[in-house]
C-alpha cells in the first residue's frame, strides 16, 4: 500500500479526532507510523490501523473505511486539483479513473497498485462499476465515490449487489447521482 | 500538570521523531529514484552511442569494437573482448581479437590466452552464453570451476566477470565478455542494458549477412549473364552457318538435316537468351522502350507464332476476340511479345492432347485483361505460390515438357517492369487461366510502325566493286561472314583479327565499309570507332558493329559514337545482307 494512503489517513483522523487519537491509535496498532508518500508499506498496517479506529471509535471497520474515503477525497482534490476541475459532476469524473487517474498515479508512485474498475455506461441513471482489488477495499471505493459526489454538489445512492467481501469473485456498485436535496440512501455498506 | 507536560513533551518528541524518519525515509527513495534514473538515462545513452555506431560501422568488427568500448566505459570494468561463432567443430568459440583494456600491459598475459584458447558451447563463460541464448553472471571467475582462464585472470586481478550473446534472431552469432578487479554482484539493470546492446550489434551482423546475399546474387547474375553472352558466340557460327547452308543447293534429306540443327539452336538460343533475361532483370540491366502497342495486333502476331507448335499437339488456340482491335497498352512492344509467347506456349504446353487454348480480352475501369485459357490439369493450390519463382518448373516432375523453368518468372518480371500485373485462376482437372493486366492507353494518332522494307536475298542488286574490311578475332564468325559475301560478288572483303592490324589495314585500303567486333583482343571496339573517326582519312568511313552483345546501353553508345549500324550476332542473314546494302547505297549518294 502506498504512503500516500497512509498520510491521507493520517490527516483525516487528526482533523477529526486530532493528533493524539493518532498517536494512540499507531501506539494501539504497535506501527512506528514514519509513513512518506513515496513509500510502500505493508497493507496490514491499513488493517491494524482501521482495527485500531474501529475499537477507539465504536464502528465498524467498513463504516471507518468509508468514511476514510469520503474524508479522504476533497484533501485529494486539494492536492490534485488537475484530475478534478475539468469536471462539473461526478459521474464523468469518475469515469477517468482507469484511463486518466491511475495511469498518473503509477507514474508518480511506480509499483503502485490501484484497483481496476469496469463501467457499465449505457444507462443514464445507473453508472455500473465493478471493483477489482486485490485487497478488497470496495468500502474505499464506496467513500471515495460518495466523498467525489460531495465534492460536486451532488448525493449518491450506490448499490452493491455482488461484494467480494461476500464471497462473490467481484464487487459490482450500482451509482445514482442525483443533484443536493433529493433524498439519497446507501444500501448495504 | 508537570506528568501531562512531561506526557505532552514525550507525544511531540515521538510525533519528531516520526517526521524525521519519514523524511529520510523519503531522501533515500527519492536518491534511489535519481539513481536509477541517471543509470536509466545513462543506459539510454550507450544503446543510442552503439545504434548509432552500429547503422554507420563499415564492418561487424568495428560495431564490436565500439559496443566493447562503450559498455566498460558504462559499467567502469577495465576489460572487455569478443568471441565470434564460427563453424569450427567442436569449439566453435573463437576469439576475434578484438579488445577493450584499461591498461595493456597488465592484461597482456590474460589477452593472450584468451586469444589462443577456443571453446564449445556450455564451457566456460562464453560457452555458457552461447548455450544458454542468455547472459551469465559470475561472481568471481577465480573461485568459477567452469573458467578454464581462471589461473590467468587471478593474476591479472580479475574477478568479477558477465557475458552477453549477441543474437540475430534467436541464433547466437558473437558473445561479449567483460572482467572487474572487484567481486561483481549481478546488476539486472546491466545486464538488460547489455542485452539490448546484443541485440544491436547482431544488427550489425544482420546487415552484412545480407550485403554478402546481395553480392552472391550480384556476382550470380553477372555469371549468368557472362555466361550466356559466352554461349551466344558458338551458336552464332551455328545458326549462322546452317542458315547458308539452307539457301544452298542441297538434297531434301539434308535440307531435313540442317532444319533440326536450325531448330535446336534457336530452341538453345531461346534457353540462353531466357536465363540472360532473367540475369538482366535481377542485376537490374533491363531496358525499356514503352510506347503505346495496339493490342490486337500484338496478340495476332504472338497467336500466329504459336500456332504451329499448338498444331502438332492437335490444339486449337482460339481468338482473340475483335474487343481489343482499338485498344492501345503502354508497353515495351517486344517485351509484350515475349511474355505473351510464354504465356501462350505454357498453354499450349502444359495442355492435354487434344485441349484448346483460348484468347481474350476483358475491359473495366481502364484496365485490360488479357486471358490465356487452357483446359491443362489446372494447379493445386500449394503449388500456386512457387508458380512464379526462377526455377521452378512444377510440370517437370512428368518429365515431358521441355523448358528451362524461367519462363513464367520472367513473365512475372517483365510485366512488373512494364507497370503491368500478372495473375492465374484455376481450376484442378479444368484448367488454368493466366492473365496479364495494363492500363489502357491512348491511341497514338499515328502508328509508328514503319514497315520494314522486303529484304531481297537472292537477287544482289548490281553495283560496282567495293572493299569491305571486317575486323574480328573469332575465326568462326569470319569465315560466316566470308561465306555470306559469297553472295555479293562485288564486294571484297578484307579480314583483321586484331584492332592495331584492322587500323593499319583501314589506312592502306580506305575500304567503302567496315564490319567491326567489339569484343577484340588488344583494344575495345569503342576505342577502334574512335581512332577510325579522329583518322582524317578514315572518319568516314561507314562503321557497322556486329557484336553479341545486345544491351541496349551498349547499341546507343556505339551508335552515339558514330557507327553507321549495330547487329546483333547470331546473325539474321537477311537482315545482314540488307543492312550492308544499305549502308553502301548510302555511302554511294
Amino acid at each position: 500500500m502506498k504512503g500516500i494512503i497512509f498520510n491521507l489517513l493520517e490527516e483525516v483522523i487528526t482533523q477529526a479526532h486530532g493528533e493524539d487519537v493518532w498517536d494512540s491509535l499507531l501506539d494501539a496498532a504497535q506501527i512506528a507510523g514514519a509513513f512518506t508518500s513515496l513509500g510502500n508499506y505493508p497493507d496490514e498496517d491499513l488493517l491494524k490501523l482501521v482495527s485500531a479506529a474501529s475499537l477507539s471509535l465504536a464502528q465498524p471497520p467498513a463504516a471507518i473505511i468509508r468514511w476514510f474515503g469520503v474524508r479522504a477525497l476533497p484533501l485529494l482534490a486539494q492536492k490534485y486539483p488537475i484530475f478534478f476541475e475539468k469536471f462539473k459532476s461526478t459521474r464523468p469524473f469518475i469515469l477517468t479513473l482507469n484511463g486518466i487517474i491511475h495511469p498518473e498515479v503509477r507514474k508518480v508512485y511506480p509499483g503502485a497498485e490501484p484497483p481496476m474498475f469496469d463501467f457499465d455506461n449505457s444507462s443514464p441513471d445507473v453508472l455500473v462499476m465493478g471493483y477489482y482489488s486485490k485487497r478488497k477495499l470496495c468500502a474505499l471505493a464506496e467513500g471515495f465515490v460518495e466523498g467525489a459526489a460531495a465534492y460536486f454538489g451532488e448525493v449518491v445512492r450506490i448499490n452493491h449487489p455482488s461484494c467480494m467481501i461476500r464471497g462473490d469473485s467481484s464487487c459490482r456498485l450500482e451509482l445514482s447521482f442525483l443533484p443536493v436535496g433529493s433524498s439519497a440512501q446507501c444500501q448495504n455498506l | 500538570m508537570s506528568e501531562s507536560l512531561g506526557q505532552e513533551i514525550e507525544r511531540l518528541r515521538k510525533r519528531l521523531e516520526r517526521e524525521r524518519r519519514a523524511r529520510q525515509e523519503a531522501e533515500a527513495i527519492a536518491e534511489r529514484g535519481t539513481r536509477l534514473l541517471y543509470e536509466r538515462a545513462q543506459g539510454m545513452q550507450l544503446l543510442y552511442t552503439i545504434a548509432d555506431a552500429s547503422s554507420r560501422a563499415t564492418s561487424v568488427e568495428a560495431a564490436i569494437q565500439v559496443a566493447l568500448d562503450a559498455l566498460c566505459a558504462y559499467t567502469g570494468w577495465p576489460v572487455g573482448h569478443a568471441f565470434t561463432v564460427t563453424k569450427n567443430a567442436p569449439y566453435p568459440l573463437v576469439s576475434m581479437k578484438l579488445w577493450h583494456l584499461d591498461n595493456a600491459e597488465l592484461f597482456a598475459v590474460f589477452r593472450e590466452a584468451s586469444d589462443n584458447i577456443s571453446f564449445q558451447p556450455g564451457e566456460g563463460l562464453p560457452g555458457r552464453v552461447l548455450a544458454s541464448g542468455e547472459s551469465v553472471w559470475v561472481r568471481d571467475v577465480t573461485e568459477e570451476s567452469n573458467f578454464p582462464r581462471g589461473q590467468v585472470a587471478r593474476e591479472a586481478g580479475l574477478r568479477g566477470a558477465f557475458a552477453i550473446p549477441v543474437l540475430v534472431g534467436n541464433n547466437v552469432v558473437a558473445v561479449l565478455e567483460f572482467f572487474a578487479r572487484e567481486f561483481a554482484q549481478p546488476d539486472q539493470n546491466w545486464l538488460d542494458v547489455a542485452a539490448q546492446v546484443g541485440t544491436q550489434v547482431g544488427r550489425t551482423f544482420e546487415r552484412e549477412a545480407r550485403h554478402e546475399a546481395d553480392r552472391a546474387n550480384r556476382a550470380k547474375s553477372e555469371f549468368l549473364s557472362r555466361m550466356s553472352h559466352e554461349l551466344r558466340t558458338p551458336l552464332n557460327a551455328i545458326l549462322g552457318f546452317g542458315q547458308l547452308l539452307e539457301l544452298e543447293d542441297i538434297s531434301p534429306e539434308q535440307r531435313d538435316s540442317v532444319r533440326h540443327i536450325l531448330k535446336g539452336g534457336r530452341h538453345l538460343l531461346d534457353l540462353v537468351n531466357e536465363v540472360l533475361n532473367i540475369s538482366r532483370i535481377e542485376s537490374g540491366h533491363m531496358h525499356f522502350s514503352p510506347e503505346a502497342v495496339h493490342l490486337g495486333d500484338v496478340i495476332r502476331e504472338t497467336v500466329d507464332l504459336i500456332r504451329p507448335l499448338a498444331a502438332q499437339r492437335n490444339i486449337p488456340v482460339i481468338g482473340p476476340s475483335t474487343n481489343v482491335d482499338d485498344r492501345h497498352v503502354l508497353a515495351d512492344r517486344q517485351r509484350l511479345k515475349q511474355l505473351l509467347l510464354n504465356l501462350l506456349s505454357n498453354a499450349v504446353k502444359y495442355n492435354r492432347e487434344g485441349g484448346s487454348v483460348n484468347v481474350e480480352c476483358t475491359e473495366t475501369g481502364g484496365l485490360i485483361r488479357l486471358n490465356v485459357h487452357d483446359t491443362g490439369t489446372g494447379i493445386p493450390a500449394h503449388k500456386l505460390q512457387r508458380l512464379f519463382r526462377p526455377f521452378e518448373r512444377l510440370g517437370a516432375e512428368q518429365g515431358t515438357v521441355e523448358g528451362t523453368g524461367l519462363g513464367l518468372a520472367l513473365s512475372k518480371r517483365l510485366a512488373e517492369l512494364m507497370g503491368a500485373r500478372i495473375g492465374v485462376e484455376t481450376a484442378l482437372g479444368k484448367g488454368s487461366t493466366f492473365w496479364v493486366e495494363f492500363e489502357v492507353t491512348a491511341n497514338p494518332l499515328e502508328v509508328a510502325d514503319a514497315a520494314e522494307a522486303p529484304v531481297e536475298t537472292t537477287q544482289p542488286p548490281v553495283q560496282p566493286e567495293r572493299t569491305v574490311l571486317y575486323i574480328e578475332d573469332n575465326f568462326s564468325n569470319l569465315q560466316l561472314i566470308e561465306r555470306l559475301f559469297a553472295r555479293r560478288p562485288n564486294l571484297k572483303l578484307l579480314a583483321a583479327m586484331q584492332a592495331g592490324l584492322g587500323l593499319d589495314l583501314a589506312v592502306q585500303h580506305l575500304p567503302d565499309m567496315l564490319l567491326l567486333d567489339l569484343n577484340l583482343p588488344d583494344m575495345s571496339g569503342l576505342e577502334v570507332l574512335a581512332r577510325l573517326r579522329t583518322n582524317p582519312h578514315t572518319c568516314e568511313i561507314p562503321v557497322v558493329v556486329i557484336s553479341a552483345d545486345a544491351t541496349t546501353g551498349q547499341i546507343s553508345r556505339l551508335l552515339a559514337a558514330g557507327a553507321a549500324a549495330y547487329l546483333t550476332k547470331p546473325l539474321e542473314v537477311p537482315k545482314f545482307l540488307a543492312t550492308i546494302d544499305e549502308v553502301l547505297a548510302r555511302r554511294n549518294a
